[in-house]
């Protein structure tokens, strides 16, 4: 009982602090404006994940086998839960500003590693709702609803995130500890993301793919490897059996975790603590321009640190794994794709897959936030806020346009893509990176949230995210009214014109909102 | 060569952190900021630094408005903070080089200055190292030999002597009587009073916001005929009472 109080005690804190990064610093005069604004962002960013969720159910009712909806979903949302988790619990295990004075608490290994698993868990709870419980929802409607079956369904969405999580907990931890020699540690991690978001981005596709019996036959054979999919499928139809086995089985993996948290957590913190000295290029005298090395500097944050750097590649990396994989799986034929009468789908896609980097990598939106308790130093430094400011914005747009250039020039001699397009694209892709780059940076002006306690905290766990992603699907308005209300333009010159509108707005965001940008920014509380 | 005038800072619009506080640092001198603690001393040099804006007040450095032309005003002053937190993912000569990047100092110079601050704090030989792997104390004079490096003609410490070692600590404060009688202006702020009264020219006592009391050391104590200890305890003795 003394201790089931204390693990809730440290629970209780570590969901605290989770939740007072979404309610501190609004920055936003009225609360009642905040809230709106918070609620009108998530629901707008909920729609496309409900919408698939939807989707998927429709798919397999088509096929006449709705239970499968079900198993599908379930396998995809694990996946999607650890690519999540993964990154997420590496942030909160190694790179936590509590852990130093956890650790010397007298308390159990496995009560901190179960507290931090309390705050990943409301987050893919959170995942569940949007991408398991649709289906879940229009599955027990579909097998007729009763009191039980309600219960049932409503305990599976409850449960959904635990195998997972207990999944991500043991790889995070064990990755760790097996990588302790290695300098690669972070190497390692990013590549089991990479190995992930493949995995996830392919079942992706294949649902959405033309044959629907392969469809049929994967999600069964997948489902026998990984049995908790079918049970929670059949769950969601009434069965108390596979509720036990589901049930079952969270028991087996929680006292598995418990029985190894213990020895992993402690020798994955002591091994990442373990920071050799690295001694390399000798001290050193050299001269550069102010403006090189605030751009360096900026760059640093983001390549020096292990979860940001996962988090920008991640993001950068999606839209060429997409790309990559739906040609693997035949759902993208190029052959059809290069006819002349496809040329305007090939050059939809190549602008698509051009303009992602900035549509989702959207570094200015925490380019402030990053740089957390460090932030004060540029601040005395003889250098103009503006400058400060504008090489934030450089960082953004140098990243962003490197990875847009290194996917286009693969995917224009894919595609084969005449020049006069190629220009085209790039154009409206330069406009559009310098337009996001500065209106992003704005969010984090007014946002600016130095304190957070783990760098996943930082960049992800932050509305400054979701508000500049919010922001993105706003932007598809400009280039589809110009198609809508002057259909002979063609696709080149909506491009161009689109692009100067992106042109001109960032010339108008400089030019007008210039000094409330220095403003905010010298008003940062530091 | 730094004058404060009714400088204010509030952080929440109602409690005023510094309270129209005015005083007038001259060249060549050092010159201790003394106060209980959440006194208002960081607060007060942050708005010196230009870290915080504030809330009403101005600030000039040798004649030069911080509000009307902070960059020409920076380039006269280097700060070492209470806290050593900076980005320190990178190795300490990358740190200094920035700085010196920063306030424009030419390559010889620059080698000049490092070799001669990083040993006599004595970290010249981790210099290749990144600064994650340095102690707090390293950490600490790494950042007092970055604020020395472009030999400012202010130099702004907040609690300079927490966190260093005997010896360091001597060394700071030989350099910072050096660093004076070449004419340049220190001011820092502490808690120690045995070390303001040793280097101290004068100093400026601060409760609450307000300032209590500035002048020469040797005046404040001949005027009440106490020593600086009993004189702090009775200027701030209503602090424990907020
Ligand atoms: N970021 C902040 N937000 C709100 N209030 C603050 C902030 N920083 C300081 N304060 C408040 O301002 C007042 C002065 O704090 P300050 O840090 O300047 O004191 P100090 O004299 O440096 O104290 P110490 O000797 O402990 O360093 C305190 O009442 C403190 O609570
Ligand atoms: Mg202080």
């Amino acid at each position: 009982m003394q201790r089931m109080r204390r693990l809730m005690a440290l629970a209780k804190i570590q969901l605290l602090d989770f939740f007072s990064k979404y309610k501190s610093g609004m920055g936003l005069r009225s609360k009642k404006t905040g809230n709106l604004l918070l609620y009108l962002t998530l629901i707008l960013l909920a729609i496309p994940f409900i919408q698939m969720s939807v989707g998927a159910y429709h798919t397999f009712l088509l096929l006449g086998r709705p239970e499968l909806a079900v198993t599908f979903m379930y396998i995809t949302t694990v996946l999607f839960m650890s690519f999540t988790a993964i990154p997420f619990l590496f942030s909160l295990f190694f790179y936590a500003g509590d852990i130093k004075f956890l650790v010397t608490l007298p308390i159990p290994e496995e009560f901190i590693v179960f507290a931090k698993l309390s705050t990943v868990y409301l987050y893919l709870l959170v995942i569940n709702s949007l991408v398991l419980a649709p289906t879940m929802v229009l599955g027990g409607i579909n097998f007729g609803l009763t009191v039980g079956s309600i219960i049932l369904v409503f305990i599976a969405w409850l449960l959904a995130p635990l195998p997972p999580l207990l999944f991500s907990a043991v790889v995070a931890l064990g990755l760790t500890r097996l990588a302790a020699k290695s300098s690669k540690k972070n190497i390692l991690s990013l590549f089991f993301g990479f190995a992930l978001l493949f995995l996830l981005l392919g079942i992706q596709l294949f649902i959405t793919g033309e044959s629907g019996s392969q469809v049929e036959y994967w999600t069964i054979t997948l489902g026998r490897f990984f049995p908790p999919a079918q049970w929670l499928a059949r769950m969601v139809t009434g069965s108390v059996k596979d509720f036990l086995y589901f049930i079952l089985l969270n028991f087996i993996m929680v006292t598995g975790l418990r029985v190894l948290a213990a020895k992993l957590y402690r020798s994955a913190v002591l091994a990442f603590n373990e920071k050799e000295v690295i001694r390399k290029g000798g001290v050193y005298y050299r001269q550069r321009s102010k403006t090189l090395q605030l751009l360096r500097r900026n760059l640093l944050i983001i390549l020096k640190q292990p979860v940001f750097l996962m988090n920008t590649l991640l993001s950068l990396a999606v839209p060429c794994l997409l790309l990559l994989i739906s040609i693997i799986t035949g759902d993208l034929s190029l052959d059809t794709l290069v006819l002349p009468e496809n040329k305007g789908r090939a050059v939809l896609l190549f602008v698509g897959v051009l303009s992602a980097p900035a549509l989702l990598a959207n570094l200015s939106a925490t380019a402030i936030t990053r740089e957390g308790s460090a932030f004060w130093e540029t601040k005395v430094l003889p250098v103009e806020p503006w400058d400060n400011i504008r090489s934030r914005m450089m960082t953004t747009v140098s990243i962003n346009l490197l990875a847009s250039l290194l996917i286009g020039s693969f995917t224009f001699r894919l595609l084969r893509i005449e020049a006069a397009f190629l220009l085209a694209g790039l154009f409206f892709v330069i406009m559009l990176t310098l337009f996001l780059a500065t209106i992003d940076l704005l969010i984090n002006l007014y946002r600016p949230y130095l304190k957070w306690t783990n760098p996943a905290a930082a960049i992800k766990n932050n509305l400054n995210v979701l508000f500049s992603l919010a922001l993105r699907p706003l932007l598809a308005i400009i280039p589809s009214f110009l198609f809508i209300s002057w259909p002979t333009l063609g696709y080149r010159n909506i491009l161009y014109l689109t692009g100067l509108i992106f042109f001109v707005l960032y010339l108008l965001t400089r030019k007008y909102l210039k000094n409330l940008m220095i403003r905010k920014f010298d008003q940062i509380i530091v | 060569m730094l004058v404060l005038k009714d400088l204010t800072k509030s952080y929440d619009g109602k409690k005023k952190a510094v309270d129209h506080l005015s005083l007038t640092v001259k060249e060549g001198e050092i010159f201790g900021f003394i106060g209980p603690n959440g006194a208002g001393k960081t607060t007060t040099i942050k708005m010196i630094t230009g870290i915080l804006t504030p809330t009403c007040g101005q600030i000039k450095i040798k004649g030069i408005d911080m509000a009307q032309s902070p960059v020409k005003a920076k380039m006269n002053f280097t700060y070492v903070p209470d806290h050593p937190e900076i980005f320190s993912s990178i190795r300490g000569i990358d740190y200094l080089n920035f700085l010196a990047d920063m306030y424009e100092v030419p390559v010889v110079e620059r080698r000049d200055q490092i070799e001669k601050f990083t040993k006599i704090f004595a970290i010249y030989e981790e210099l290749d190292q990144l600064i994650l792997s340095y102690s707090h104390g390293m950490k600490q004079k790494l950042l007092i030999c970055g604020a020395l490096l472009p030999n400012p003609k202010l130099f702004i410490l907040d609690e300079p002597l927490v966190g260093l070692d005997p010896l360091s600590a001597k060394k700071l404060k030989d350099i910072m009587k050096e660093h004076c009688n070449k004419g340049g202006t220190v001011f820092f702020s502490s808690h120690l009073l045995e070390v303001v009264e040793n280097i101290c020219d004068r100093i400026a006592v601060i409760n609450k916001g307000r300032l209590v009391a500035c002048d020469r050391l040797e005046k404040i104590k001949e005027e009440s005929g106490h020593t600086l200890e009993e004189i702090f305890l009775e200027l701030t003795k209503d602090a424990k009472d907020a």
